[in-house]
């Protein structure tokens, strides 16, 4: 495959932790906040527990099938051909979901700032620096993330303070006013966006230097907790400072937050800079479902290099973030309907169906070696 | 006109960066090739405005109904 | 390939990468930006009649007043449909594109007000361009484009004059209330309570107003003024507040940050009384199926102006002009439930949000004609009165002389 990089511990946790920010942040209080009013942060907190359970399941099935990719697990539990087809739709998968989340930054960007420029230009541009990215290999976007992480941390800890100031508490209550099957459809939503894409994760996992150490597994757990806790502070930001049928109706409530920061009428209309964080968190995110596309492809059909597929998939990736979402009310009827069975069955119930099978098999092989 | 002429050069300038990389390799030489033509053909139905169907339209056909299910489950 | 092609392709790259530095697609430059400080909506004949204050950066800019010859801000004028096709239209007239992300105050006419206003906000919520940090204003009994007219003194951009105008006193007198635009949405969506907006007015002589001559004159012929808070059901103004109701609004929805009020002295004359804190507790309650409202009002106040004789030696004085102070600040209070229970028959408190958050069950029985149930039930004022301190002196020099 010709991509030898290896990544240490410590790169996964800040990959997690970007990762599952991700486009999360974007756009997670609106949907939270239409399901749960303002109970919002309280799905979120659901969300990160479902999460929790989640992140056990991909350890689990990591450890049953060490050192390898997501291509190579369906293979091994499930045998060539069916393993194949099945990895394939994973593929697919990892697909939709780059031109997915490369419509969303190109979207967020054409909103607020750059409503004439043609859509095409921007997503090119970002398609640009993700693919560089990936030519560069693993080890170049996970220290770029280490890179990063100083920077989204500050901006992260500017927000959080400059907006303190602004909260009014009443906006929280009643609490736990839409009930528990609102909360709990909010939490799936969440962990739908934030934590089910570690799924595609695997195809890195296997290139982790230590392997699937207890550090190595409670560094993942810290870092997915982290990464669901900031969105959680972020929505409850939404609901105590814009209320919640403000953050339910807006498309991008935590820039909406952002616009509100003043400080003694000073510091104020810095949203733009605070626009960077998200920045950061969605080229995280798209490289990541950029590079185990192209590398889950090229796994399967057994390539010498990985990087032969990487401008044709970038070509690919930008024209069908062009027709993947025609317009956003089609977005927001996919994400909020289609979007959460779909996760739900690729991102639990297939990992959990191999997880079984290795077990079964790792137990029959091991009778069959007492034998 | 332009923009069909435009998407060509580009899928002729990713040929060029790739092709020294692949002259040996057969098998990579036509997977790119393949790729190429697939990801310049769509590009350029894009750019012409032909319809071109949405992927996700599929998944929804497949997940919608448990969807809506799951939805009026949980409201 | 070799080693000298990979850097002349470098090379190119590098200053191609140069080229899109100079400028983007979005760009706009400044001299190609028409900043907008302040909006004016009126309905004429079933259009919107859009009024906007641009700013003259020459006019402001330059520190010996510039040619003189060009007022510090201009005003653009267009009707249509819609308010964003009103506002594209200006063109016609103006030489740039409005920009209006530096927008203080939008000014909505008395009669567009009273026909509702929600359609006239859509814009304002959904363009990218604005911020929420402007104020909204209606204008009293004249339409909104008047109020952009009039020049005034100390500030050059009359919409900077009117925004911290507003800011200022809604810290330090208590009738003025500031609403943003947020703030309305809210009032409006949240089905206990219903939105208010602060209240503009022209004085004096307007046609003088909308002149130079009127910065020229050391009383300036016309002003523009504050005034009361107007009451709206839902999105349609109902009613203005007098200048002790609104007072009492303030109260009310905790709000207060600083002001001042005065109360008679036993003995004839009066006492100025601030305020310095005020902290109000809103309460809405069930009790055997009745709905009983209750507000707690704390205020902390200091003695500001003493004309008459009072000894500031005996606490007792203190005590009875606290009892004083409470009954005026209670008095203040019921004048305005009254007229929000008898006049309006309409929350704009937000007592039915005060039950949402302590009884979700009884306001969801209670909410589809809340209106109703808030004007039938009774209110209870309590109101606590601490008088700490007198200012710099003891006793008034006044008391002491010697007669």
């Amino acid at each position: 495959m010709l991509d030898n990089g290896k990544i240490n511990g410590r790169q996964l946790m800040v990959l997690i932790y970007l990762y599952s920010i991700g486009t999360t942040v974007l756009v997670i209080p609106s949907g939270l906040a239409s399901v749960a009013k303002q109970d919002a942060w309280i799905g979120g907190i659901v969300g990160v527990i479902i999460g929790m359970a989640l992140v056990l399941l991909y350890t689990a099935l990591w450890r049953v099938y060490p050192g390898k990719t997501f291509v190579g697990i369906c293979q091994e539990a499930l045998g060539k051909g069916v393993g194949t087809v099945l990895s394939l739709i994973y593929v697919f998968y990892s697909f939709i979901g780059a031109a997915t989340v490369l419509f969303y930054v190109s979207n967020f960007f054409l909103i607020h700032f750059l409503p004439h420029t043609p859509v095409m230009f921007t997503s090119s541009l970002f398609a640009l620096v993700v693919v560089m990215g990936s030519r560069m290999g693993l080890e170049t976007i996970a220290r770029t993330s280490e890179l990063m992480l100083p920077w989204f941390i500050i901006l992260f800890v500017v927000l959080v303070t400059t907006l303190t100031p602004q909260i009014d508490s009443q906006k929280l209550l009643p609490v736990f006013e839409s009930g528990g099957k609102s909360v709990f459809w909010a939490g799936i939503t969440f962990s739908g966006t934030a934590y089910m894409p570690i799924v595609f994760l695997f195809s890195i996992f296997p290139r982790v230097q230590e392997g699937l150490t207890g550090k190595v597994r409670l560094g993942l757990f810290a870092s997915a907790l982290a990464g669901g806790l900031s969105v959680v502070l972020v929505t409850l930001l939404c609901i105590l400072i814009l209320g919640p049928q403000i953050t339910a109706r807006s498309m991008f409530p935590s820039y909406a937050l952002v616009k509100k920061i003043s400080i003694g009428h000073f510091i104020q209309r810095i949203e733009v800079l605070l626009a960077g964080l998200w920045f950061i968190t969605t080229y995280m995110k798209t490289t990541y479902y950029y590079y185990s596309w192209v590398t889950s492809l090229s796994e399967i059909l057994k390539l010498k290099n990985y990087r032969t597929l990487t401008l044709p998939c970038a070509m690919l990736m930008v024209v069908f973030s062009l027709i993947v979402y025609p317009n956003v009310v089609y977005m927001q009827h996919w994400d909020t309907i289609v979007f959460p069975p779909y996760i739900i069955v690729m991102a639990v119930v297939i990992p959990l169906a191999l997880w079984l099978i290795g077990l079964l098999k790792g137990s029959k092989d091991l009778s069959a070696t007492r034998k | 006109m332009w923009v069909v002429a435009g998407i060509v050069g580009i899928a002729g300038l990713c040929t060029v960066i790739e092709y020294s990389s692949l002259k040996n390799f057969k098998k990579d030489l036509w997977v790119f090739g393949i790729a190429m033509a697939a990801a310049t053909a769509i590009s350029i139905a894009k750019a012409l405005n032909v319809t071109i169907p949405n992927p996700l339209d599929w998944i929804a056909a497949w997940f919608e109904p448990l969807g809506r299910s799951m939805k009026r489950m949980f409201d | 390939m070799t080693i000298r092609a990979n850097r002349c392709i470098l090379l190119v790259m590098t200053v191609a990468l140069l080229w899109p530095l100079t400028g983007c697609w979005d760009r706009r430059e400044l001299n190609e930006l028409a900043i907008s400080v302040a909006l004016g909506i009126d309905k004429v004949d079933d259009k919107y009649q859009v009024t906007v204050q641009v700013v003259q950066p020459a006019e402001v800019a330059s520190q010996k007043g510039g040619a003189g010859n060009y007022a510090p801000v201009v005003m653009y004028q267009t009707t249509g449909i819609t308010i964003f096709e009103a506002i594209r239209k200006m063109t016609i007239t103006s030489p740039r594109k409005i920009y209006a992300s530096h927008l203080r105050i939008v000014v909505i006419g008395e009669q567009l007000a009273r026909e509702g206003i929600g359609n006239a906000l859509d814009l304002l919520s959904r363009d990218y361009e604005l911020r929420t940090d402007f104020f909204l204003l209606v204008a009293k009994g004249i339409k909104a484009e008047k109020v952009l007219k009039i020049l005034v003194p100390l500030e050059k951009i009359p919409a900077n004059k009117i925004y911290n105008s507003i800011r200022t006193s809604e810290k330090v007198w208590a009738p003025v209330t500031a609403v943003t635009l947020d703030d309305f949405i809210m009032d409006y969506e949240s089905k206990g309570k219903n939105p208010v907006i602060n209240g503009i007015r022209v004085t004096g002589n307007a046609e003088i107003g909308i002149k130079k001559e009127n910065v020229e004159m050391i009383q300036p012929a016309a002003r523009i003024k504050n005034s009361g808070i107007a009451v709206f059901r839902k999105d349609q103004m109902i009613g203005w507040l007098t200048e002790d109701q609104s007072k009492g609004y303030n109260y009310v929805i905790n709000t207060i940050k600083s002001t001042v009020g005065h109360i008679q002295c036993p003995d004839g004359g009066y006492v100025a009384l601030e305020v310095v804190r005020s902290k109000s507790k809103m309460k809405a309650a069930v009790q055997n199926g009745n709905l009983r409202l209750a507000v707690d009002i704390h205020v902390e106040e200091n003695l500001g102006e003493v004309q008459c004789q009072l000894d500031l030696t005996k606490v007792s004085v203190i005590q009875e002009l606290e009892r004083k102070a409470e009954l005026r600040v209670k008095d203040l209070v019921e004048q305005t439930m009254d007229s929000a229970q008898k006049k309006f028959r309409c929350d704009f408190f937000g007592f039915g949000n005060a039950l949402h958050r302590s009884n979700p069950k009884a306001w969801k029985k209670l909410q589809p004609d809340w209106d109703e149930h808030f004007a039938e039930a009774p209110v209870s004022v309590t109101v606590k009165v601490n008088i700490k301190r007198t200012g710099t002196i003891g006793n008034s020099f006044m008391l002491d002389r010697e007669e």
